[in-house]
Order: structure tokens, then sequence, then C-alpha cells
């Protein structure tokens, strides 16, 4: 096997093979070749693979860290000192006994990581609702379409609209029911054929950007 | 008046943001007590658990972590207090980072209800620990749980917890919850759970993601849904237990008011500034 | 009023107030705020997913079980690493394809059951025994998906037929849009009350 076959054409033909074998396993049943194994150990298999990228992306964030700290780059190195001693402090404590059950390490997830990113999360409430005055404007059917029922479904939604008058929650449910889940599952449909599509094309090697730089 | 429509269209952010800290604060401080009536949706997520013949196994699958955890949290305390309850065997598993970790705050949130009840972990329920790789995750889940999850989440060998010693695949649970606040969940379940092993399936979503769920429990691929805040306030009641949901809702329905306050008052400028005669 | 005297709650109430200063403008509170928040998600999510990996690759070879899995995974997964030289970034393609090819086999026969037969077998109905109302639900809802699909048909231009289709489809999915508005506002708004409460109820003590 050449170099240039190892870079370029072996990945194509993992992926092929693996493919297939995870396709075909789903409407054969062949025990005898222990085929049901075959790909519950490839799933297995590529889980892990997942888990190791992730790895890998936690040190490259590391690693951009340290090139701030060791560049004094300026505004930001001083952050940089921070997040690198706070991922240190969680790996360390992670690392006490069996593998992130210590006490210590659950007091950082449950006090400052939970108020964190609940925090970052509810910021958006806050735009949403200077958006829905500002930019919020009806300049068309479509615009009128979606006001109406964005409305009808927050009454719905919220206990008011009911204690207000008994149509909001009956015409939001419908909204919900008929227009929404007509449209979604239109989405859900061509979504579904252009994944297959993809995953083909994938398959027999048209798509050789996903396996990045040879 | 166009000056009044200029300054009204230009209004200071920080003032929209003033009026609706002011009313979620002034109604969390003084609460209404708004009736929360009960949805079919919620409903059949309630009996799916309820009807079960006592000591079934379900799979509890955490999909969320602590950004999250306001909207799914009551949602999985509710869920457990029903599973708890109707006497059920309970398998919590994760395919998000964050799952274990959020099962633990509620486990030691119910400590008093799990001891109580003469729940036992590792007898009657038990914790896997976070299973990286999304949807083959899943995939490997439901083909060999036990060689897919080696351990549970405090390091015990699962050959050795009694409530999972006959099982092996997805084939051994009666039901699947999956309470999610995105991907990996509902979809990634419905496509190696549902469709292959024909589990059946019930969803705590997201406020954002119910809507997108809706055609699957139309199609009765989801059997029951809680949908956002209001899902899990309504299980709350249905199970007599009202918590941190129900708490909320009064707040919930002074921040909806405000939004819609704004867009149609955001429009009613806009229109009059559109049609204003020229020149005033 | 009774001030939480936890310093737990109150490092939590105050990284939550560093945290929201980010609604009037960029500042070093929040900067702060989010790289307590990287550093120690980067933290969490390394030993979490270690774990994880450690299980089935590492620790089989010091039990004797299931040492081909392990081996295989330990080696592709540590092939993954060589993405830092790029002479030797190739190898890491051979772990890709691995993980890319056995995705792809799930997803073709999931996506195929799951969300295409299924979903078009539920929106052909039998009408015949439906009430009235529901008739025209279901009637309604078939024109919405065909209409939405038909939008998303971008080899041929939308005039006549195809044209009515597509706008059809495009007011159907305005009301999906405003449904998922709606569902977004409750969400954005049930964590910021929950952080409220926190701050007034388990931090000032109020209430």
């Amino acid at each position: 096997m050449s170099l240039p076959f190892l870079k370029r054409d072996l990945p194509v033909v993992i992926v092929c093979v693996t493919g297939v074998v995870m396709i075909i396993g789903y409407f054969i049943q062949a025990p005898e070749i222990y085929l049901g194994d075959i790909l519950g150990n490839l799933s297995l298999i590529a889980s892990v693979i997942a888990g190791y990228a992730t790895i890998l992306g936690i040190l490259t964030l590391a690693i951009v860290h340290v090139k701030h700290l060791s560049k004094r780059t300026q505004g930001q190195w001083m952050y940089s000192v921070l997040l690198l001693a706070l991922v240190l402090a969680m790996i360390g404590v992670g690392l006490i006994g069996t593998l992130g059950t210590h006490p210590y390490f659950m007091w950082f997830y449950q006090y400052p990581l939970v108020a964190l990113d609940t925090t970052i999360y509810s910021v958006l409430a806050f735009y949403i609702a200077s958006a829905a005055f500002r930019a919020f404007k009806i300049k068309s059917v479509e615009g009128l379409i979606l006001a109406v029922a964005a409305v009808f479904v927050m009454l719905m939604n919220a206990p008011v609209g009911a204690a207000l008058w008994g149509g909001f929650p009956l015409i939001g449910r419908w909204i919900m029911d008929v227009p929404n889940g007509a449209a979604f599952r239109g989405f859900i449909i061509g979504s579904a054929i252009g994944a297959i599509a993809m995953s083909l094309r994938v398959l027999i090697g048209r798509e050789r950007g996903i396996l990045g730089r040879t | 008046m166009s000056g009044l429509i200029s300054k009204l269209e230009n209004v200071d952010r920080r003032v929209i943001y003033f009026v609706l800290i002011i009313a979620v604060v002034a109604v969390l401080l003084n609460p209404i007590g708004l009736p929360v009536p009960v949805t079919t949706p919620t409903r059949r997520y309630h009996d799916a658990i309820a009807s079960l013949p006592r000591g079934s196994l379900v799979l509890v699958g955490i999909e969320f972590d602590a950004g999250a955890l306001p909207e799914n949290g009551p949602m999985l305390e509710a869920t457990m207090r029903l599973l708890i309850k109707s006497n059920q065997r309970f398998v919590l598993a994760s395919l998000w980072s964050g799952g274990p970790a959020v099962a633990r705050i509620y486990l030691d949130k119910l400590k008093t209800v799990i001891d109580s009840s003469g729940k036992r972990y590792g007898e009657d329920f038990v914790l896997l620990p976070y299973l990286v790789g999304g949807e083959t995750a899943a995939a490997a889940l439901a083909k060999d749980l036990k060689n897919t999850a080696k351990n549970d989440y405090f390091g015990t060998p699962v050959t050795d917890i009694p409530v999972l010693k006959n099982v092996k695949d997805a084939k051994d649970f009666s039901l699947a919850i999956c309470i999610t606040a995105g991907t990996p969940g509902v979809e990634e379940y419905l496509r190696q759970w549902v469709s292959p092993y024909n589990m059946p399936l019930i969803a705590g979503a997201l406020g954002v993601a119910a809507p997108t769920y809706i055609p699957y429990y139309n199609s009765g691929q989801i059997k029951g849904m809680l949908q956002g805040l209001r899902g899990a306030a309504e299980l709350e009641l249905i199970i007599g237990a009202p918590s941190s949901a129900v708490s909320s809702m009064d707040a919930l329905s002074a921040g909806h008011l405000v939004t819609i306050v704004f867009i149609v008052f955001g429009n009613i400028v806009f229109l009059v500034k559109k049609y204003q005669p020229k020149g005033k | 009023m009774a001030i939480s005297m936890d310093p737990s709650v109150w490092i939590a109430a105050l990284l939550t107030i560093f945290a929201y200063t980010i609604i009037f403008k960029d500042n070093p509170l929040y900067r702060i705020a989010e790289h307590v928040l990287v550093g120690l998600s980067s933290g969490y999510l390394f030993i979490v997913t270690w774990n994880y990996v450690y299980d089935q690759s590492v620790a089989p070879f010091f039990k004797g079980q299931g040492l081909l899995v392990a081996g295989i995974s330990l080696v592709l997964g540590v092939l993954i690493f060589t993405k830092f030289s790029k002479r030797t970034t190739w190898l890491s393609n051979l772990s890709i394809a691995v993980l890319v090819g056995t995705a792809t086999g799930l997803t073709v026969r999931g996506y195929l059951f799951a969300q295409l037969i299924d979903q078009v077998k539920a929106s052909i109905v039998p009408v015949a025994k439906l009430q009235p109302l529901d008739l025209v639900n279901t009637l309604l809802s078939l024109v919405i998906v065909v209409c939405t699909v038909s939008y998303f048909l971008f080899s041929m231009e939308h005039k006549g037929t195809v044209g009515v289709l597509a706008k059809i489809g495009r007011y159907g999915m305005m009301a999906a849009f405003g449904a998922a508005y709606g569902g977004t506002v409750m969400t954005r708004l049930t964590i910021f009350i929950q952080r409220a409460q926190y701050l007034l109820f388990t931090w000032l003590g109020l209430g």
C-alpha cells in the first residue's frame, strides 16, 4: 500500500466498509458471523474515538490560553490564568477517588457552574424582550402569521391565557398541532431525505471534506 | 406627536429590561395563584408511567445539563417522584456530560422521598456515568448495556448491580423516558431505541424544542410529552407534589404578558409612524 | 429578611450578578464570569470523558477482558492526537473515518425509518371515520406537509402551481416559527425566573 493510498483513499474505504456493515447489520440477522456483536462493538469504538476527540478539543483550548499567558496578550492573559487555574483545579479534584464523584467536584458543578451556565442562557430573555418591542415589526402577511401564532402559543403556555379567555389555550393548541405540527413534519421529511442523500454521498466517497486535511 | 413616536421607537433598551425585571420580581414576591389546567400530552406522559406493571424497568435519559436545569430539572424531579410512587425500577443514563451531575443533585434532593419509599440504590435504581458519543453511544447502549456502561457512576461494575442483573439490551426495558434540552435527545432515542426495538418513548422537552417534537407526538412515536416548564408544573400537580415549576407559573405569566405587550405596543408605534401624515 | 450566610450561595449569587452585567455592556466582571464558566466546564468535561474512555480502552487491559475492542479503541483514539503535527495529521483521518462511517450507517437506517417512513405514514390517515373537525385538521395538515416540502424544491422555479404550493408552505412555516418563538420565550423566561428566585429567596432570604 503506497503512502498516497494510505493518506487519501484508505479513510474513504474505511468509511464505506464501516457504514455498509452498520446498514446491512440492521436488516440482516447473522449470528453465525457475530454480526450483532460487530455492530455493537463498532458503535462502542466510535464512541471512544469521539471521547478522545473531545479530550483533544480541551487540550487545544488549554494550548490557546497557555499561548496567551506566555505572550502576555494584553487584556487577556490574566483571564487565561484564571481559566487554566480552574481547569487544573477541576481536574485535580475530579481525580480524587472514583473519577468525578468527590464532593468538592460536585460543589464546583452545583454552585459556580450551574449559576453561570443558567445565567448565560437567561440573558437572552432580556434580548427577546428588547427585540419584541424594537424589532418585531409586522410588515407582511408572513410576519402577521408569525406574530399571531407566537402570541397564541405564549398565551397557551402561560396560565394567564386560560385565565383571560378559555379560547386562547384552545387556539394555541390547534396552532401547535395543525400548522406547526404539519410544517415541522415537512422539515423532518425534507431533512431526512437530505441526510440520507448526504450519507450515501459520504459512503461512496463523494464527500471527502469531512475527513479533513491530508 | 411625531416627537413622542420617535422617542418611543428609540427607547433605551435598559428601560425595557427594567420593565421585565420589575414585572417578574413583583409577581415572585406577591404570587397570584393562577390555576394551571392540565393538558392531554402531560396526562399521557403521566399515564405511560403510572400504567406500567409494578416493578417494571424504565430507562430515564437525562439529556440536559446545567443550562437547562430550571426547565428540565423540575421535569426530572416530578418524573422520579412518579417512578418511586408507582413502584418502578429505573436506570438513569445520560448522553450529555452534565447529566450524571444533575442526577446526583436530584437524588440528593429526593433522598427523604427515596428513603421513606424503601427504595435502595443498586437494587431499585442505578445511575450510569456519562456515555460519550451521542447517537453512537445511544445505539451501543441499546445493543448491549453492560458492555457500553461497564461501571455505574460510582465505579461499581455493572455485573455487581442487582437491578441490572437480567438486563442485556433495550428489549429488557418497558419504557424509555427522554428529558432533553436538544441534541442528543429525542431524535436519537427515536432512531436507536424506538424504531429498532419498538420501545415506548415519552419525552420532556424544553419549551423551545417542544414544537419541533409535535410531529413525533402526533404520529404516536412519542406516547406523551411535557412541554417546557408548563408541562413540568402540570405533572407536579397531577402527582400532588407542587414544587419549583408550580411556584414559577405566575412569574412566567407576568413575563409572557410583558413580552406580548411589547410586541403589540411596538407594532402600534410602528403603524402610527407609518401612517402619520407627512410634515407632522 | 434573612440573608444567606452560606459562602457557596454567595459565590453563586455574585457570579450570577457578574454574568448579568453583560446586558449593559462588555466589562471585566463579565469576562471573569465567562472565563470561570469555560474553565470549570472544560475541567468537568475532561474528567467525565476520561472516565468513559478509560473504562472502555484502558481498564480492560488490567482486567484481561475485551482486549481486542479495547486495543482497537485505544490505538484509534491515540491516533487522534496526531492532529497536532502537520506531518502526521493524516493518521487521525483513519480514526475519524471509523467514527464517520459508523455514524453515517446509523444515520441512514435511523432517519429512513424513524423520520421518513414513519412521518410519511402519519400524514396519510384514513379519513372515512373521522369527525368533521378532525377531517378538516387532517386534510389541512396533509396540505401543509406537502406544501412545506414543495418549498424546498429549489431545482424548479417557484412559479405557477409550484409557486402556489411554496407560498402555502411558507405560511405554514411562519406559523411553526411563531410557535417556536413562543416556546423560546417560555424557556428563556423560565431560566431568568429561576435565577431571580435564587437571588431573591435563596441568597437574600426575601419572601
